[in-house]
C-alpha cells in the first residue's frame, strides 16, 4: 500500500499519508517527511530515541509530531527512518519510538531544507484514513 | 486554482479588491479594502495561487489601519500571502460610554459611562484608576477596565439620536461599534445600524445627528485593549538581504571568479542542516540573541561601522531571550554563522546599470561595472522553531478569545496580551540572530577577498551598503490622516523603504532616502532601490522584496536537468557553487517571477524608485 503522496505548491510543499488507522497515518506521515528531507530507504537504524507527546487536538498532534522529530533531528544532526508509532485518539496522546542514525554526506540524500510544520491544509481523517499537511520549506 | 474574487483597477499599478467582498466562503467581514500593487501583465499570475483571498483575509484581522496591501511579488503564504503588509493599531482602547463598545477617541464630557459598579456615570468625572466598563467585541460581553488615561481639549462635539431615543455625544472622528465593526461617526449617516447599551447591548438605528458646537471633550485610554492585534505565523525568520560594495571592477574579478566563489562556499557553511564554524555555549547564545550584530561585532566579526549601516543597527531592543524556548536555542546554537538552503545566496555582482546617479553616488555605486556583494539569509532553525512555538501560542489564544478567523494560519492575539507580548521578545531575538549571522558571513566574505586578492579588506573599500529584513514585523509610528499614530507594521515578503529624512535611516542617507535592497532569481537580475514619500504615505514606508516563485520546485525538477541550468549559467557567463545538485534546479530562473516586472511596478507606482541593477557574476546556493 502506498504510503503518502506529495501535494505540490508553488513556494512550499506538502504530504498526503495514508494507513489503517491514525497510528499508521502519522507514521507514514513522518516517512514522507524525512523523504523530503532525504531518503528514508538510505537510513539505518542505528539509534532509538523515544517520544511522547499530548497535545489539545488530534490535528495539533500532527504537527506536534512532525515539529518534533524536526527539532530533534535538527539539534542532533540525525536523520529517522523508521517510525512505531502509537496513537490514542482520545487522550490525545503520542508515544513512539524512532530509529535513525547520524546525518552523513557521503551516503545521505541531500533534499530539502524543512522550515517549519505548518497549520495550512492541515486534515486528520480517521474515517478515509489519511491525514495530510504542508511543510513551510 | 484560479481566484476569481474582484478587482477593481485603480491605475496602472494598483489593483483594489473592495471592502465588500465576502470571500470565496461568503463569510469574510473585510474591515477595509486589499490593494494590489501589480501591473497588467502580472496580475493574471497573481490570480492563480489564490493569495488575493490572502489579502482580502487580513483585511478581516481587528484592528487593521489603513488598506490591506500587498506588493508585486505577492504570492500564497501562510496566513498573510508573501509580499503582504498590514498596519495594527498599537494603541486604542475599547470602552463603552453610556452607550456602547466605543474606542474611545474623543467623547464629549456629558456623554454617561457605564462605571465599575454598574450604575451610569458622566465622563468629566471619572478618575485614572477607576474602573468603568469595555465592551468586547470578540466576546461579546462587557468587561471591567482600569482607566489609564484621561486627556481633555476643545473639539466639535455631535449629538446622535437613535430610534429608541438614546442621546449619544462625540466627535466626528469618534469610532462607533457597528454591524460591519468600528465606524467614525463621520461615516455614519441617519438610518445606520449602531450598538448601544442600555441594560444590555443591541443594535439601535440613528434618528438624528445634530452639531452642539465646540466643548471639554475626552480622550479615555483603558488598560484593557481588545482590538488591537497582531498577526503570528511568519515574520520571525527575520530572513534578509545584505549589500556590501568593493572598488574592484569586472576587469579585476572576472578572471578570479572561480577562485573568489569557491573561496567564499569553503568559508561560509551552506547547505540543508548547514552548521556554523565557530562553538558557543547557551550564555553566548543568549547575548547573540539579544545583541544581535552587535555581539558579532564585538567577538570580531566585522567593523564597528558596520552597525550603522543595518536597519535597526542590527538589534531589536525588546529581544528578551527568556521567551525563547530551550528546543530553538539548541537548533540556533550548532547553526549561527551559517548560509542554509534553498534561496538563500551569496552572490558577486556587477552594476549593470544606474538610474539615478545622484543616490547611487551617495550610496556607494560609483560606476557601471564597479563589483558589489549580495548575501541573502536570515535566522537558520532558530527562527523556524521560535516560529513554531509561538504559533502553537496563538493557536491557543484563539481558543482562548474565542476569535473567528477565516484562516487558522492567522492565529493571533491582543497586542498586549502576554502571548503577544512573548511573542514580540522571542521575534526579536529570532531578528537579532539573522543579523548576527548576516554579520559572521560578511566577516568571512571580506576575508575571501582578502585572501584571493592579497588586499585588506579596507582597502577593498568593502564597507556595507545596506542590510534590509523583509519578514519582520514593527512598532512604528506613520501619519494617518493627519494624525500620528503608533502601529504594529506587518511586512510579510515585504522591505522596509523610508523617505529622505526619516530619523530611522543613516545619517549618510538622510537626502535621499533609504537604501532598498530587491534579490532576483540567480540568473537574471539584483536591484537597489530608495525609499519615498509617495511609499511612506501609501504603503507605511513598504516596498517588494524579490522575485517571488512562479512554479514549484518539482514542478522544476520535472522541466530541467542539472546539466540544462548549468549550461543556462555558463551561457550567461554566471559561476555557480552549489551544495546541492538539487537546489540548482530548484532555484532555475525560469522557476521564479521576473524580477524587472516587480520593481518596474513599484517604480512606476512611486512607492521606492531605481537606483541601480546589479547583474550576477558568480553564486554560492546551499
Amino acid at each position: 500500500m502506498k504510503k503518502y503522496d506529495i501535494i505540490e505548491h508553488t513556494a512550499d510543499i506538502g504530504i498526503k499519508a495514508y494507513g489503517k488507522n491514525l497510528s499508521e497515518c502519522f507514521a507514514n506521515a513522518a516517512v514522507g517527511m524525512f523523504d523530503i528531507i532525504s531518503d528514508t530507504k538510505k537510513i539505518k537504524p542505528v539509534g532509538e530515541y523515544e517520544i511522547s507527546l499530548k497535545s489539545d487536538t488530534v490535528e495539533e498532534l500532527l504537527v506536534d509530531w512532525l515539529s518534533k522529530l524536526l527539532t530533534v533531528s535538527d539539534i542532533n544532526n540525525i536523520l529517522f527512518g523508521k517510525f512505531d508509532v502509537s496513537v490514542d485518539e482520545e487522550k490525545c496522546e503520542l508515544n513512539a519510538n524512532v530509529y535513525g542514525e547520524n546525518f552523513d554526506s557521503e551516503r545521505h540524500t541531500v533534499g530539502k531544507e524543512i522550515k517549519a510544520v505548518t497549520y495550512h491544509i492541515l486534515e486528520v481523517n480517521k474515517e478515509k484514513g489519511y491525514v495530510q499537511v504542508l511543510f513551510d520549506i | 486554482m484560479t481566484w476569481e474574487g474582484p478587482l477593481k483597477k485603480i491605475d496602472e499599478y494598483r489593483y483594489e479588491i473592495p471592502s465588500d467582498y465576502k470571500g470565496a466562503k461568503g463569510n469574510l467581514n473585510m474591515k477595509t479594502s486589499g490593494l494590489i500593487y501589480a501591473s497588467g501583465k502580472m496580475i493574471e499570475s497573481i490570480k492563480k495561487d489564490n493569495a488575493p483571498e490572502q489579502v482580502a483575509n487580513v483585511a478581516t484581522l481587528l484592528g487593521i489601519v489603513g488598506k490591506s496591501m500587498a506588493m508585486p511579488d505577492i504570492h500564497w503564504g501562510y496566513g498573510f500571502p508573501i509580499g503582504g503588509v498590514a498596519g495594527m493599531d498599537a494603541e486604542e482602547g475599547v470602552i463603552s460610554p453610556g452607550g456602547v463598545g466605543y474606542d474611545i477617541n474623543c467623547i464629549s464630557g456629558e456623554s454617561k459611562i457605564l462605571m465599575g459598579d454598574g450604575g451610569l456615570g458622566e465622563i468629566k468625572n471619572v478618575d485614572i484608576g477607576e474602573k468603568v466598563y469595555v465592551f468586547n467585541k470578540e466576546k461579546g460581553i462587557i468587561e471591567k477596565s482600569d482607566v489609564s488615561l484621561i486627556l481633555e481639549k476643545q473639539d466639535k462635539i455631535f449629538e446622535v439620536t437613535t430610534k429608541t431615543g438614546y442621546k449619544l455625544y462625540l466627535t466626528l472622528d469618534h469610532p462607533i461599534f457597528t454591524p460591519y465593526g468600528m465606524k467614525k461617526l463621520k461615516y455614519l449617516n441617519i438610518g445606520e445600524f449602531i450598538g448601544t447599551y442600555n441594560e444590555g447591548f443591541k443594535f439601535d438605528l440613528i434618528k438624528k445627528i445634530k452639531s452642539k458646537g465646540t466643548g471639554a471633550v475626552f480622550d479615555i485610554g483603558v488598560s484593557n485593549k481588545h482590538h488591537n492585534f497582531i498577526a503570528n505565523n511568519f515574520v520571525v525568520s527575520n530572513c534578509g538581504v545584505r549589500l556590501v560594495k568593493t572598488n574592484l571592477t569586472v576587469k579585476d574579478v572576472s578572471p578570479k571568479i572561480k577562485e573568489i566563489v569557491d573561496s567564499m562556499f569553503n568559508n561560509v557553511p551552506s547547505g540543508v542542516g548547514s552548521r556554523g564554524k565557530i562553538k558557543l555555549n547557551m550564555n553566548q547564545l543568549d547575548e547573540v540573541l539579544e545583541n544581535g550584530a552587535g555581539w558579532a561585532v564585538n567577538n570580531g566579526y566585522g567593523w564597528n561601522e558596520d552597525l550603522e549601516y543595518l536597519e535597526e543597527n542590527g538589534c531589536m531592543k525588546n529581544a528578551d531571550p527568556s521567551k525563547v524556548s530551550s528546543f530553538a536555542k539548541q537548533r540556533g546554537l550548532p547553526q549561527l554563522g551559517s548560509l542554509g538552503a534553498g534561496n538563500h545566496f551569496l552572490e558577486i555582482d556587477r552594476v549593470d546599470e544606474i538610474y539615478d546617479d545622484k543616490i547611487a553616488r551617495i550610496f556607494g555605486i560609483k560606476h557601471k561595472d564597479q563589483i558589489m556583494v549580495l548575501i541573502h539569509t536570515g535566522s537558520r532553525g532558530c527562527g523556524h522553531q521560535i516560529c513554531t512555538d509561538h504559533l502553537k501560542e496563538m493557536e491557543r489564544a484563539v481558543r482562548k478569545y474565542n476569535f473567528q478567523l477565516p484562516d487558522r494560519e492567522l492565529a493571533c492575539a491582543p497586542v498586549n496580551s502576554s502571548e503577544a507580548e512573548n511573542y514580540f521578545k522571542a521575534m526579536a531575538c529570532g531578528a537579532n540572530y539573522a543579523w548576527a549571522n548576516r554579520q559572521m558571513i560578511v566577516h568571512w566574505v571580506r576575508e575571501s577577498f582578502e585572501k584571493v586578492f592579497s588586499k585588506k579588506a579596507e582597502e577593498l573599500d568593502m564597507h556595507i551598503i545596506y542590510d534590509v529584513c523583509h519578514n519582520i514585523a514593527k512598532l512604528e509610528e506613520h501619519e494617518l490622516e493627519g494624525e500620528r499614530r503608533k502601529l504594529y507594521v506587518h511586512r510579510k515578503g515585504a522591505t522596509r523603504a523610508f523617505p529622505k529624512g526619516h530619523p530611522d535611516i543613516p545619517e549618510k542617507y538622510k537626502s535621499v532616502g533609504q537604501p532598498v535592497l530587491i534579490p532576483g532569481d540567480m540568473g537574471t537580475a539584483s536591484y537597489v532601490l530608495v525609499g519615498t514619500e509617495t511609499g511612506m504615505k501609501e504603503t507605511f514606508g513598504s516596498t517588494c522584496h524579490g522575485a517571488g516563485r512562479l512554479m514549484s520546485r518539482n514542478e522544476a525538477l520535472r522541466r530541467w536537468r542539472t546539466e540544462d541550468i548549468k549550461r543556462e549559467m555558463d551561457k550567461k557567463n554566471i559561476y555557480v557553487h552549489s551544495a546541492s545538485k538539487k537546489v540548482l534546479v530548484e532555484e532555475a530562473p525560469d522557476a521564479y517571477k521576473d524580477v524587472n516586472d516587480v520593481v518596474n511596478t513599484t517604480h512606476g507606482a512611486g512607492i521606492s524608485l531605481k537606483v541601480a541593477k546589479l547583474k550576477p557574476l558568480g553564486v554560492v546556493k546551499g
